[in-house]
């Protein structure tokens, strides 16, 4: 009977083992598995509470409605996106089947009321509820400009603030119709499509930045010292037996420094990359923000390149923007406003405030992400980049309405058809100014001639208002 | 013995806090239901009425320990508090099986008390399991992929024999391995037939989760019994083999196998139901959305195998770790009782009715978790269905009477 | 009444009912665990000498109380918590009596108590000290004890 007892003791222990078990199993599940079980398309819940809050709506910088959710007859809601496809990347769209994307996805909490305590005396039958709603930086006539710009092309147009980091437009092209009921048309070819409408190159695009690059590898020059040198360019550079020639095959002989990168010589900017050496090159480009995350509110493609740079030809090739060097128009917006705010770099943003019910609840203040040049530097860069548009490649940036500052690229890639690029920025007295990267990829044309123009008329919309 | 925890307690504070429960989750019913205000209010004030008359019925007809019936009354109504919120067509069905069950409880516990050598009873168990097998097989409706309902009077009154014949197995496994006999081969051999039996029977009838926890019964009882340990391992070993095979061509277990492992690689299908009982487990959280406030009903099953996560979705993890402590209780009230009867049968027989439902909670509640794959069996006393509330109420009934024999009040010291 | 308050309500209730159910949970831990430490205060002193045993059944007494109380060399019965053996009797003073070991022997006094203390039958007066004996029976309130004394002289 002792011994009966002995082993009934150790029922107890194991089942009792087995109940902690349980009990600890459960303390986990909110803990660590519950995230895999909210907001689940499957959930009815998920639904039926979406249904019940009215989604909060998207405006521009000006108050101008860019989304917003109505009520049908049914009672059901419909997500409206008033313009077109002119905001289907940065804003995304927001489908009951194939979930959300953009800024949608992002502030899909907020938009569907749920991150913000609702208060319990309200009167729940009389006053309908409402999803916070977001205003954004973005700039309706620019974004609209933009779009059309690029309509018909593949590339990405990104305009921001120099100042403050403040995102004013944002396209990428092709688009779609982020409709619910065009997307349940098009999904299938929209993710077929060998274009890609749905990625948004703006931020998650990467490509050849060709001679926009030049701007780093300038800064790298300046505070080298080599800002008074003379350079001879006899159309050619050597490095490790391979040669750089100018685009065109031009001989220009003898240059100074500004002109090199006005006229934007590529034998002088492999030179300059091979003088400053590997480490230099690459801790510049590290301090640009190359290999590193823009913390943007949606999701950026890292910018890469110059992984092994111990080859002069791959130095060379890394200096004026080729090699393995891949990045996204943001990253080259970004560099352009950099040299604008006298050498530091904006953290960029597209959120501004989140408002509930009128009351904001969360607002955006201007934050620098890093000093990538020393002041002077970013002067001497910007007397450069306006030479481009005065008498360089890029003189059809030139606008009466504000002064413009640029770099064109003509970057080669995997096709045969160049990428062609014009980044810069633009000023005028008691005015805000503007940086931009314009991209118009495997166009097989120049950025001096298809993308400065672009750029112009994206700087006509901005000052003439 | 200064400290908080070990002061003096009366024995009547449970009952304080049942008045107090029942009279909150009636609040908590009346609030979220306007047309039953009144109704409500009568009902708890009779809820209360029964627990107590039950309480004064242990007291004077001398049915032994006091605290398993508080136990099993704080989860009836626990069970029925949700029940009412679930469906109250079904609830009151569930009331009247409830009744039911409680004048049975007494009965046997009543009649158990007095009687002369119970375990040579045994013999009846398995004749009685073998026709009440027979006929589902041969008169049962498949009801969720498994043949085990019965249905009488145009299909308005179903009983599920199987979960009596759980109660007739414990019953004769206990008396089998407290026999005091010598143990020849051929005695080794009857509770091995028997177990297998039953479980072969089961897998015929696609009730593997019922097959499951008759085996782990079988083990319970032949470990605390103490003997034949070799035997016991070897049909460990040979039940796993068996399992794996099972696990290989069986289909009906590779599904709930594959469920358990990633419910969404099948959301809308076969891994609906495991599915919306976790996302009820999430929206619920620690605290719980409050009752009447989920939405548990999307939940296919929810008033019988899955009423644990429609707790766990208004109640909280708190409300339903607070149940599986009512659980671990009454389990451990049984395992005391086992520990004080004196004759070797009454030991067994407390094990296996207390194991029984404790393993059955935690193979449900596990289930519906997704901590274990999912079986389907009834939460002992809270989910709905007459014949798993009955039989329980047998179950602990036995036990109660168990506790109240003469002979087995042990003299403590020893 | 708005539903978002009616919903709020019913929400607190919700948490008042687990917490209801888990404070119940914890006082019938309490009453095992009393009735466990008592099992377990006998286990340690396994060659004690002397005990009190319960003479009526447990479970018909209206308030919780141990099988069996070992004895020390000076103990206190009374319903207050500072007593070594108490327990929750109405009909049990305060400090009810005491019994206390001298010279090998046991005593039994009463303490001043309300409705007095039985030794087999009798009521023992205020002030005066008896000896006991094992089998003798000690009644408190409604409660009847058993007088166990086990000498391991004396057994042999």
């Amino acid at each position: 009977m002792k011994s009966d007892n002995g082993r009934i003791l150790h029922v107890l222990v194991a089942l009792s083992l087995l109940f902690l078990s349980l009990i600890g199993y459960l303390l986990c599940f909110p803990l660590f598995w519950s995230g895999d079980y909210t907001d689940s398309v499957y959930d009815p819940r998920t639904r039926a509470e979406e249904e019940r809050i009215l989604r909060g709506s998207f405006y521009d910088r000006k108050g101008m409605r860019l989304a917003y959710s109505e009520r049908a007859e049914d009672g059901t809601q419909v997500r409206k996106y008033p313009h077109g496809n002119s905001y289907a990347h940065v804003i995304g769209y927001c489908s009951p089947i194939y979930g959300r994307s953009g800024m949608e996805l992002i502030y899909n909490a907020e938009l569907a009321g749920k991150s913000f305590f609702s208060n319990p005396f309200s009167d729940a039958d009389t006053e309908p509820m409402y999803g916070a709603d977001v205003y954004t930086t973005l700039d309706h006539r620019l974004q609209e400009k933009a779009e059309m710009l690029l309509r018909g092309k593949e590339g990405a147009i990104v305009v921001i603030d120099p100042k403050s980091g403040a995102v004013r437009a944002m396209v990428s092209a092709p688009s779609f119709s982020p409709v619910s009921k065009d997307l349940e048309e098009n999904w299938g070819t929209l993710c077929t499509d060998s274009t890609s409408p749905l990625l948004n190159r703006a931020v998650q695009g990467k490509y050849a930045p060709g001679s926009v690059f030049k701007i780093i590898t300038l800064s790298g020059a300046i505070e080298g010292g080599m800002e008074g040198e003379l350079f001879e360019d006899t159309g050619v550079y050597t490095a490790n037996g391979k040669e750089i020639r100018n685009a065109g095959d031009k001989i220009y002989g003898t240059l100074t420094l500004k002109d090199a990168f006005a006229r934007s010589a590529n034998t002088v900017f492999a030179d300059i990359a091979v003088r400053l050496g590997e480490d230099n090159m690459k801790k510049l480009s590290r301090r640009f923000g190359l290999d590193s995350d823009f913390p943007l509110e949606i999701p950026t493609a890292i910018s890469s390149g110059g992984e092994n740079l111990s080859d002069p030809a791959s130095l060379a090739a890394f200096g004026i923007g080729q090699d393995t060097l891949s990045v996204t128009p943001l990253f080259l917006a970004l560099v352009a406003g950099a040299v604008a705010n006298d050498g530091v770099m904006m953290t960029p943003y597209i959120t501004d405030q989140i408002t509930v019910r009128g009351f904001s609840v969360m607002r955006h203040s201007a934050k620098a992400h890093q000093t990538v040049m020393k002041e002077s530097t970013a002067r001497t860069i910007r007397e450069y980049m306006r030479a481009v548009v005065e008498n360089g490649t890029g003189t059809s940036a030139n606008s009466k309405h504000a002064v413009v500052y640029g770099k064109t690229g003509t970057a080669e890639n995997e096709t045969d058809k160049t990428h062609a690029w014009f980044v810069g920025f633009a000023e005028k007295e008691n005015k805000e100014s503007i940086a931009f990267a314009v991209l118009w990829a495997y166009s097989g044309k120049t950025g001096g001639d298809v993308c400065a123009p672009m750029a112009k008329e994206l700087v006509d919309t901005w000052f003439l208002e | 013995m200064n400290g908080w925890f070990n002061r003096q307690i009366s024995i009547y504070r449970p009952i304080f806090l049942m008045a107090f429960m029942i009279l909150t989750s009636c609040m908590a019913y009346a609030l979220t239901h306007e047309a039953y205000r009144a109704e409500a209010f009568i009902f708890a004030f009779g809820l209360f009425a029964v627990f107590v008359c039950g309480f004064g019925l242990i007291r004077l007809l001398r049915l032994g320990d006091p605290y398993l019936f508080m136990i099993i009354f704080a989860l009836i109504v626990v069970s029925l508090t949700m029940l009412f919120r679930l469906n109250f067509s079904i609830a009151i069905k569930q009331t009247l099986w409830f009744s039911g069950g409680m004048v049975g409880y007494f009965l046997i516990a009543a009649v158990y008390k007095h009687l002369k050598n119970p375990h040579a009873l045994w013999v009846l168990c398995p004749i009685i399991s073998v026709i009440l097998f027979a006929v589902t097989l041969k008169y049962g409706k498949v009801v969720n992929g498994a043949k085990n309902w019965l249905y009488f009077m145009d299909n308005r009154f179903s009983v599920q024999p199987s979960e009596f014949i759980k109660l007739f197995y414990i019953f004769a496994l206990a008396a089998l391995f407290a026999s005091k006999k010598k143990r020849t081969f051929k005695r080794r051999l009857v509770p091995l037939l028997l177990v297998y039996f039953h479980m072969g029977c089961l897998a015929l009838q696609n009730e593997f989760g019922l097959a499951v926890l008759l085996f782990l019964l079988y083990i319970v009882i032949a470990y605390t019994g103490g003997k034949d340990k070799f035997f016991l391992f070897l049909n460990v070993a040979f039940v796993s083999v068996a399992g794996v095979l099972g696990y290989r061509f069986i289909s009906h277990i590779q599904i709930r196998v594959a469920m358990w492992q990633n419910p969404f690689s099948d959301p809308s299908g076969k891994g609906y139901q495991i599915l919306q009982s976790l996302f009820a487990l999430a929206s619920g959280g620690f605290m719980g959305v409050g009752y009447g406030g989920g939405s548990p009903e999307v939940i296919p099953e929810v008033s019988s195998d899955f009423i644990f996560a429609a707790i766990c979705e208004e109640f909280g993890l708190m409300g339903g770790i607070a149940l599986i402590l009512l659980y671990f209780l009454l389990f451990y009230r049984a395992l005391k009782i086992a520990l004080m009867v004196t004759t070797g049968f009454h030991k067994l027989l407390a094990v296996g009715l207390g194991s029984c439902i404790a393993l059955q909670a935690f193979i449900i509640i596990g289930g519906v978790t997704k901590m274990i794959p999912m079986t389907g069996i009834t939460l002992p006393f809270v989910s709905y269905g007459g014949s798993s509330l009955v039989s329980c109420f047998m179950a602990m009934g036995i036990l109660q009477g168990i506790s109240a024999r003469k002979e087995e009040l042990a003299d403590e010291i020893g | 009444m708005s539903v978002n308050v009616l919903s709020l309500i019913t929400r607190i209730i919700s948490y008042i009912f687990v917490a209801l159910v888990l404070f119940f949970v914890l006082s019938i831990i309490r009453l095992i665990y009393l009735d466990v430490a008592t099992m377990r205060r006998k286990k340690t002193k396994a060659g004690d000498k002397a005990y009190l045993k319960l003479v009526d059944l447990r479970s018909l007494l209206p308030f919780s109380i141990a099988e069996s109380y070992v004895l020390n060399q000076n103990n206190t019965i009374g319903r207050s918590v500072d007593c070594d053996i108490c327990f929750s009797d109405d009909t049990l003073s305060s400090r009810h009596a005491r019994i206390f070991e001298e010279e090998d022997m046991f005593y039994i006094e009463d303490l001043g108590s309300k409705n007095g203390t039985m030794l087999n039958g009798e009521f023992i007066s205020e002030e005066d000290m008896v000896e006991l004996r094992d089998g003798d029976k000690i009644s408190v309130g409604k409660v009847t004890f058993l007088f166990v004394e086990v000498r391991a002289d004396r057994e042999v």
